[in-house]
């Protein structure tokens, strides 16, 4: 049990580090959002990505606008995600 | 009779989703969440143990937008198979692009586990880590008014969101564990102090947020003067892609039992996930491990309490899981037998 509690702080404070790092690799690549990226990098970071195939562009509005009260999305970063899943839903 | 009053409001939703559709002008969805368990403990007399299936939940979700500035939203928790109760219903009007004013019964944003990640389809790991069940209570919701926004700052993907609220607060007995403070009617009938709270989230960059909670409010409706209740929070998150994830959440609790007199209770959860596709081997595209570790400290030890749960996650289909895990209790006084297997099938619809 003490060896596992010490291989998983282990994992962790790696982890943590690697979060200190990683600003420099992501800052410098993206210049401006985009629906995908946004999609992927806030739905996807509290549930897995639902296809967006599984609704309509109507249900997608309803979702979407629900999305960004709770997930705390900016305006734009919710229409962003709305256009990539209406385009993306056929 | 509460059951009764519950059914009725599921029909006046279909109903109104019905003459909804009729009409052609609001939008809405029905969505949720679903599952089914098998869980084995073992009990405090040695060599014991106990194996029951559980309809743990079904949770029906109904999502409307009267306008693109106008929602409102219900969710009716139905547990074991028999427990019924609206876990939240509100009306949202975006007012403009960084201000949605929300007013009914919500969830507390204090945190995200309560607010955004507790349903079994999104949570990594079954069951709750203690910081998120003993510490603060979940499923935890309020009634009363709420701001919340968000604006973008400096780089791309970079923002700060916030919540702000004012509800009827948390009402119980002098010393009362946290769960039993919740109310079953969330009016306040007999203490008139309102709570309020707040969380603000960074998000600094693509990956990574990190929130901080406030609660403050009265929650004793016997003693005069009534018992203070303050709250405090912090969370963070970091994701890399869609194949790693690190959360963790801390939160402090300060609850009088006299006028002058508090007991903190304070708790801690970290977790890891990692979906093993990126291995790009067929047949690991749908698993995910995940690790969580939560502690809970009452200062004193016959109430700290920790635990480890490894779990193996099988996505059937990105919201349906299958999944197993091995929960080990830890007592820091007097360790008892009582850890927990657990086999979970979860779906969200």
């Amino acid at each position: 049990m003490k060896k596992f509690k010490k291989i998983t702080g282990l994992v962790f404070a790696l982890s943590f580090l690697a979060i200190l790092v990683y600003p420099s690799l992501v800052l410098t690549q993206e210049k401006e959002i985009t629906g995908e990226n946004v999609y992927q990098a806030n739905c996807g970071k509290c549930h897995s990505e639902r296809n967006a195939t599984e609704r309509s562009d109507d249900e997608w509005a309803v979702i979407v606008a629900h999305m960004r009260v709770r997930g705390g999305l900016t305006a734009k970063e919710a229409r962003a995600v709305l256009e990539y899943l209406q385009e993306n839903n056929d | 009779m509460k059951r009764v009053s519950l059914i009725l409001l599921l029909m006046a939703l279909l109903f109104l989703l019905t003459s909804l559709s009729q009409a052609q002008k609001a939008k809405w969805v029905v969505t949720g969440y679903m599952d089914w368990q098998y869980i084995w403990s073992q009990k405090q007399d040695p060599g014991t143990s106990i194996g029951t299936f559980d309809s743990y939940h079904f949770n029906p979700i109904f999502l409307f937008q009267m306008q693109d500035n106008l929602l409102a939203a219900a969710e009716v928790e139905i547990e074991h198979g028999a427990e019924i109760e609206l876990e939240y219903a509100f009306i949202s009007y975006i007012w403009n692009d960084y201000v949605t004013l929300t007013g009914g019964k919500f969830l507390v944003p204090f945190g995200v586990f309560n607010e955004r990640i507790h349903p079994t389809w999104i949570a990594k790991v079954p069951t709750r880590p203690f910081s998120n069940d003993q510490v603060i209570p979940v499923a935890w919701s309020e009634a009363g008014v709420m701001l919340s926004g968000a604006a973008g700052i400096a780089a791309p993907y970079s923002r700060v969101n916030y919540n702000l609220y004012l509800v009827n607060g948390l009402e119980g007995d002098a010393g009362d564990p946290m769960r039993d403070l919740r109310k079953e009617d969330v009016r306040d009938k007999e203490n008139n102090n309102k709570a309020v709270g707040g969380r603000l989230g960074i998000v600094p960059y693509k990956g990574v947020e990190i929130g901080f909670s406030g609660y403050t409010g009265k929650y004793d409706a016997e003693v005069s003067p009534k018992l203070d209740l303050n709250l405090f929070g912090i969370d963070a998150e970091f994701h890399h892609q869609d194949f790693f994830e690190l959360r963790g959440e801390f939160n402090q609790v300060d609850q009088a039992i006299l006028p002058d007199t508090f007991i903190v209770k304070r708790g801690w959860y970290a977790q890891a996930a990692l979906k093993l596709g990126f291995t790009e081997v067929d047949i690991l595209n749908p698993v995910e491990i995940a690790v969580r570790y939560s502690a809970q400290d009452f200062g004193g030890k016959a109430a700290d309490f920790s635990e480890i749960t490894p779990c193996l996650n099988y996505y059937l289909a990105s919201s349906t899981i299958f999944r197993i895990a091995y929960r080990l209790n830890q007592e820091k006084e007097n360790e008892v037998d009582n850890n927990q297997f657990i086999v979970q099938f979860a779906q969200g619809f």
